[in-house]
């Protein structure tokens, strides 16, 4: 590491020669929160950067007391003469419009025409707190699934499918903590609170180096850091569940740190547990809840060293008692993620930032399982999970005007319990514990160069060398990552990239939805590592003075090693379980590889500005998957493979207090296998007489796998925001409506008899649903 | 254990809103196809096809499906003779000699169908020697013996098959005897190359009912051992998986290997062996 940052800044000494180089943060001036991605230019010159991650920025350049213009989405520009002597600085930004001083930060949208990187959506704080949803949850992954390029899996779910890939394939991170399961409820709600979040960030494609792990996208959030001037929060009260965020300087004195606090909980199983105990005499009590929780908290030691330390802690908790007089039995049934991460930025120079991580994670899902029966005990807990604990070194340096470097390095150890298991019964006097682990270490370093060729022309160029152990086995792949952009003008850029990407972790889950049960387990000797190859190209477009973004890629994607499940097998069995395991649930088993395609065209048209704002996401594609132990060895659709994919999402601001939001959705059905017709299936057997077995029955024919398709998928959302201005803060009133022409969309589909016929029933969820919000935004 | 189950369900808590409606996909390529069920062997002194028709299953009346009566059936360009028992078609090995080693076409019509075409290369033979272990007692009146088998021709890839039977003789008081078999029930009856380790794959705990009166004679096993064609694995592998399905699986895709038709066309060639019973 030493010779590393060595070369760097015998790099950095030699490129200052004869340029002068500005450094500093970007801030918001109420709250002092940190601003990734505003742009910081030299007026009348192509010369510019972008904050990073941490809201960090260092120009270089050559001009005599250049004009600086610092630019945020939904802030008042900064136009302002630096003099050549000035190495560092940090701008604030004040919030533009009627806005909330210091409540509402709006993060923005990079320069789609500057930047090298496509297949990116910066998704607002703001859009996704304004975007209808179910029972008013505003959920931060089900905005993402608005996006084109990004479809949603069944009905209501949370889970999502980027480019042809599964929701395995999907690195979640959270303050640079990936996130195992981000879901509650069974998929229906995702764990993250936006109003807790400061970006929100979806990479499909074109991955810059310093992202890896995943086959298909990269959401990468980071939580607010909290107000550095005064306490502030807000609190929220919906039909499911009531939230609150609380922010604020941990110590006033010195304006050099900051907290913030969110947490939320759902109140269903308060009646559920009233309700069971009155319909049972007492005897019975059943509930369900979940609860969320984040908290950061940020501290300067000094100008150029400043630690964070961030938590995320999140559970869903089913309970069920029963008591009599003979039998005490009481059954928990739990999963949750925690995650934790501590970060010391260091600015060695102008020229060299840093940032090192020490990175925790964890999920876990257990069910126990405790009865008392006449004095007889009998006891089981399972519990499946996975652990990480990891260090992530970053370095960015920005060398000259031309060239914004990156490089890194990222250790992981993957500690994996796919099955821990233990039983005690008192009459067969059984005392056992099975547990069965893995443990695995994911390397890699990487280094990536934002170049700027001339005016017009700019890379991104990395390579990425991920390395992975466990027990015996050993992979080591490089990934080379390419993205192009030419500015043919000031509105319009064309842009290519080409990404390689390997995953080294895998997730089990056969049923399609996200259930806790869901096992994430390691490659080893027998499953392989998945990998991915991506090329996009596409143009970007602004229109009408930058009131309108248009987007429009299309891409190529193939995938090796993607996991399948065997026809016929299933790892949700709880006999196995109960019976103690058996060879069945071996998952190495259970899964085939295989190998997927997926291409399509991708249209994003955002307006941005006006009463009327939001965007329309159209997506072409088609995904193909090969196994050679499914469906005979022949391509088939996966159930995710949807032809035609649109969203549109409507913002209309009646008054500064008062907004009508709108969303549609439109999917082409799942991709299933349904029954297609029914014939006599006649056994081989030698020993009978014309060499048939007797016992002949009927067969289902199901076509080829997924060869039929459910209904197409459709809804319209729309809510109504009420502001009203209160001495302390501002107020609220969210009234919403789900799915408000009642589509019946599919969820499941079954056969069933009527009129001694078979007939198929469309199983549907949440048809017209209505919402209702309050919530409270302090000053 | 059950109120697991039960707590499952709290999945569908929201269901309380959701409803359930009769949905019509149509499938209009969906039309009634030619079934075929067809094991040719030089084991067999005939050939035999039989021949069903596939129904469509959504708005049908379920397990209706039909035997054809009026197929043209040819194996290498010549008919087969239609018997009398329902959708059975035959020729004698005189007619059609089945030899290991040699491809045999099956195409079929009949009216209101599409034309449907298979083919099937007969195996090999790859010598197999089967070892029985001792028999021994269990639980009740069973008996359960082993069943190792070696595979001569490890270079050789191959699919194969295991059937069994036990028979007994008993002789009634007037003098009357009378034989009577049972099915074998092997661990596992359907092998590729895979599962032989070492050339050797060992089949244990074959259960058998042996009735020790006086009044049984000439106690036997037989055991058919086939070398198949893939097809014929690949078939009855889904049929296998099919029977142990999980609810919550993905559903098995039947295979076939008839073309614009349904079932199977398939090749053996078999090792008999018969041991006698204490």
């Amino acid at each position: 590491m030493k010779y590393f940052l060595t070369l760097f800044c015998l790099f950095s000494a030699l490129s200052t020669f004869a340029q002068q180089t500005i450094s500093g943060y970007i801030k918001d001036s109420t709250t002092e929160e940190l601003l990734p991605g505003a742009t910081v230019f030299i007026k009348d010159s192509q010369n510019g950067t972008v904050t990073n991650k941490y809201g960090f920025y260092s120009l270089t350049f050559t001009k005599e007391n250049p004009i600086l213009i610092i630019q945020y989405i939904g802030y008042k520009p900064i136009i302002q003469e630096i003099e050549r002597k000035t190495q560092t600085k940090d701008f604030y930004l004040e919030i533009q419009g009627g806005e909330i001083e210091g409540v509402v930060i709006d993060v923005g949208k990079e320069d789609i025409i500057e930047t090298p990187q496509m297949s990116k959506i910066q998704v607002e704080i703001e859009d996704i707190k304004n975007t209808p949803a179910l029972l008013g949850e505003k959920d931060v992954l089900k905005t993402l699934q608005l996006m084109p390029g990004v479809q949603s899996g069944s009905e209501g779910q949370s889970g999502f499918y980027v480019r042809g890939g599964g929701p395995d394939q999907n690195l979640i991170i959270l303050d640079e903590a990936p996130v195992y399961n981000a879901s509650h409820l069974f998929g229906f709600f995702s764990l993250f609170n936006g109003d807790a979040l400061k970006s929100v960030d979806l990479i499909k494609g074109g991955f810059p180096a310093r992202y890896g792990g995943r086959l298909s996208s990269v959401v990468d959030m980071t939580a607010k850091d909290g107000s550095r001037d005064h306490l502030t929060g807000s609190a929220k009260v919906g039909i499911l569940s009531t939230s609150g965020v609380l922010e604020g300087p941990i110590s006033k004195k010195k304006k050099n740190n900051s907290f913030m606090l969110s947490g939320r909980r759902t109140y269903a199983d308060i009646f559920t547990r009233i309700l069971s105990k009155s319909q049972s005499d007492g005897q019975e009590s059943a509930g369900y809840y979940f609860y969320d929780f984040i908290a950061k908290g940020n501290y300067d030691i000094n100008e150029n060293n400043r630690v964070y330390l961030s938590g995320y802690f999140g559970r869903d908790n089913i309970g069920y008692k029963f008591k009599d007089n003979e039998d005490n039995e009481k059954v928990k049934f739990g999963w949750g993620n925690a995650t934790g991460t501590a970060r010391w930025n260091h600015v060695f120079s102008p020229k060299l930032f840093s940032n090192a991580s020490i990175i925790f994670s964890h999920y876990d899902f257990g069910i126990e399982f405790k009865e008392d029966y006449n004095d007889k005990k009998y006891q089981l807990k399972y519990t499946s999970g996975i652990e990480d604990i990891g260090f992530k070194y970053d370095l960015d340096f920005f060398p000259n005007s031309n060239h914004a470097v990156r490089a890194g390095l990222q250790t992981t150890r993957h500690h994996f319990k796919p099955k821990a298991r233990a039983e005690l019964d008192s009459s067969l006097g059984v005392d056992s514990k099975e547990t069965e682990t893995y443990i695995s270490l994911e390397n890699a370093v990487y280094a990536e160069d934002d170049w700027a060729i001339s005016n017009r022309f700019k890379a991104n160029l990395g390579l990425r060398l991920s390395h992975y152990i466990e027990d015996e086995v050993n992979y080591a792949r490089l990934e080379p990552r390419i993205s192009l952009a030419y500015k043919a003008n000031e509105t319009t850029s064309v842009k290519a990239s080409y990404s390689e990407m390997n995953q080294y972790i895998h997730l089990l889950s056969n049923t399609g939805a996200s259930l806790p049960t869901d096992l994430w387990v390691p490659s080893t000797d027998v499953v392989k590592p998945q990998f991915s190859r991506q090329f996009a190209a596409g143009f970007a477009k602004t229109l009408k003075d930058e009131a309108y973004q248009v987007t429009l890629e299309g891409y190529h994607k193939t995938m090796e090693n993607i996991i399948g499940y065997k026809e016929g097998s299933s790892l949700v069995n709880f006999n196995t379980i109960e019976d103690g395991g058996s060879s069945s649930n071996d998952w190495q088993k259970t899964i085939t590889p295989g190998n997927g395609t997926s291409y399509g065209a991708e249209l994003l048209i955002k307006k941005i500005e006006g009463k009327l704002h939001g965007w329309t996401g159209y997506t072409w594609s088609k995904t193909e998957h090969q196994f050679d132990e499914l469906n005979h060895g022949q391509p088939f659709s996966p159930k995710f493979d949807r032809r035609n994919d649109l969203s549109i999402v409507g913002f209309y601001d009646i008054a500064d207090n008062k907004t009508l939001m709108a969303t549609f959705v439109y999917g082409t059905g799942q991709a299933i296998s349904l029954q297609r017709a029914q014939y006599k299936k006649i056994k081989h057997n030698p020993f009978f007489k014309n060499q048939r077995d007797p016992y002949t029955s009927t067969t289902i024919d199901f076509g080829t796998k997924n060869s039929s398709r459910m209904e197409a998928y459709h809804r319209l959302d729309v809510s109504y925001r009420f502001e009203k201005e209160k001495r302390k803060g501002r107020k609220a009133w969210e009234f919403g409506v789900y799915n408000i022409y009642n589509r019946g969309n599919p969820f499941f589909y079954y056969v069933d008899e009527d009129k001694d016929k078979y007939v198929l029933k469309n199983a549907s969820l949440f048809h017209l649903l209505p919402s209702i919000s309050w919530s409270y935004q302090f000053k | 254990m059950k109120r697991i189950y039960f707590l499952f369900s709290i999945l569908f808590f929201l269901a309380c809103t959701s409803c359930e409606r009769k949905v019509d996909i149509p499938f209009p390529n969906d039309k009634p196809k030619l079934v075929i069920h067809s094991f040719i062997s030089p084991d067999q002194d005939s050939i035999q096809v039989t021949i069903s028709q596939s129904n469509p299953f959504i708005n049908q009346t379920p397990g209706k499906t039909d035997y054809i009566n009026n197929a043209e059936v040819y194996i290498n360009d010549i008919p087969l003779k239609k018997a009398e028992e329902n959708g059975l078609y035959f020729a004698k090995n005189t007619d059609i000699k089945v030899q290991a080693g040699k491809t045999y076409q099956l195409k079929a019509n009949a009216d209101g169908f599409k034309s449907i075409s298979a083919s099937t290369t007969v195996p090999t033979e790859t010598p197999t020697k089967i070892e029985k272990s001792t028999i021994r007692d269990t639980t009740g009146s069973s008996k359960e013996f082993d069943l190792t088998l070696f595979d001569e021709h490890p270079n050789q890839y191959q699919y194969s098959a295991i059937y069994g039977i036990a028979e007994y003789t008993r002789v009634f008081q007037t003098g009357e005897e009378r034989t009577s078999r049972f099915s074998l029930y092997f661990p596992q009856q359907l092998f590729e190359d895979g599962n032989f380790i070492e050339n050797k794959l060992a089949l244990r705990g074959i259960r058998l009912n042996v009735y020790q009166s006086l009044l049984y004679k000439d106690k036997k096993i037989h055991i058919k051992y086939l070398n198949t064609d893939e097809g014929y694995y690949r078939y009855h592998k889904t049929i296998e998986d099919s029977e142990s399905e999980n609810p919550l699986s993905e559903p098995i895709i039947n295979y076939s290997n008839i073309e614009n038709g349904l079932g199977i066309f398939a090749s053996y060639t078999a090792l008999s062996k018969t041991f006698q019973i204490p």
